[in-house]
């Protein structure tokens, strides 16, 4: 089938990361958590974030997920297994992050201050 | 690994020419290396400052992500970072993109913005030469489409309406350009450049694609996540 589409309501996702090696899709929504779907069957977790995810990165291999949480001047990383979440400072109101599989770090930066901050991956 | 702290913006010329010359100065930075490589320039620059850490993963999906990350917000970047036979980036990109700003530069060049708002550049030449003539101009409807390792050339191919996230499917040569003014996603043929439009539930803030799969993932601020299945 080409380019045939279908939708979730999910409520509004500002950012979108796919784990191939787990199939499951991140989507950050705007109201305050982060919905896990597994890409085969389309079923969906919430994992709660506490505050509105902008931004969510994955790195696949050691299955993480990055979620920057700018008003807690943190990194919420969740353990792509368990959905559990564990919270990592990262300078100040990180906006956004990528992530170096290659040397398993994660960059965070902020948008408006031009200030990057590395927090192992 | 302790959390670090590096503030980009006042990287200098001398930062830069060091790291250039560091950069396997005698290799010409074309696509598709340009697009690989360049998570790589920004890495050693960081590393210079004894901050060990690259933006992003060496792919190119990894950097569209990264352009398409900072596109939205209500910043005007993705459209206005690509221009038809140049290039544009910056180590100070973000910040340029938060003003509004984007140079646009030939090929094989890379430019940063000194705090000061001065234009710096290097030519990926053995010689990096400086400085570049700053560009302004904001095409918002145009999307380039990456030069052809062999020839350089470079094409452009339209988007929808202010495009501002981009991802590509390595493995079927897919570019998916998600349009937020015209809600739906722009599909290249990376062969052909022939161009398909998906329409989507919403304005699109960034795409995904799962290469294993071939599904595409299209979320939007204000509406569902639209799923592509090829």
């Amino acid at each position: 089938m080409t380019n045939a589409t279908s939708s979730l309501s999910l409520g509004g996702g500002t950012s979108v990361t796919v784990n191939p090696v787990t199939n499951k899709i991140y989507v950050a929504i705007q109201f305050g958590t982060v919905k896990v779907i597994g890409g085969a069957g389309n079923s969906t977790a919430t994992v709660s974030m506490g505050r509105d995810p902008q931004f969510v990165a994955v790195n696949p291999v050691t299955n993480k997920i990055y979620v920057p949480n700018a008003g807690a001047n943190s990194v919420r990383v969740i353990g792509g297994a368990t959905n559990l979440t564990t919270t990592v400072n990262a300078g100040i109101a990180p906006q956004y992050v990528a992530v170096n599989r290659r040397l398993s770090v994660a960059s965070v930066f902020q948008l408006s201050h031009g200030e990057f901050y590395a927090i192992a991956a | 690994m302790p959390n670090s702290k590096f503030k980009f913006r006042h990287a200098t010329s001398r930062d830069l020419r060091e790291n250039f010359n560091l950069f396997e100065p005698d290799r010409p930075l074309y696509h598709p290396a340009l697009w690989k490589k360049l998570p790589r320039l920004f890495e050693m620059l960081l590393e210079t400052k004894r901050v060990r850490f690259a933006l992003l993963e060496e792919t190119s999906s990894g950097l569209a992500q990264m352009f398409a990350g900072h596109t939205f917000v209500n910043r005007k970047l993705f459209s206005a970072a690509l221009q038809p036979d140049r290039y544009t980036v910056s180590d100070d990109l973000f910040s340029m993109v938060d003003a509004g700003r984007m140079p646009f530069l030939a090929p094989k060049q890379i430019a940063t913005e000194n705090a000061d708002g001065s234009l710096i550049g290097f030519n990926f030449s053995a010689t990096p030469e400086m400085p570049l003539g700053p560009v302004a101009g904001n095409d918002e409807d145009m999307l380039l489409c990456p030069a052809d390792g062999a020839t350089n050339s470079t094409t452009t191919v339209s988007a929808g309406t202010n495009p501002g996230a981009l991802a590509v499917n390595p493995v079927t040569n897919k570019i998916y350009v998600g349009n937020n003014g015209s809600i739906n996603v722009t599909v290249i043929d990376g062969a052909t450049n022939s161009v398909a439009t998906v329409a989507t539930a919403g304005g699109i803030s960034l795409v995904a694609v799962n290469q294993v799969t071939n599904k595409i993932y299209a979320a939007s601020s204000n509406s569902d996540l639209t799923v592509i299945d090829r």
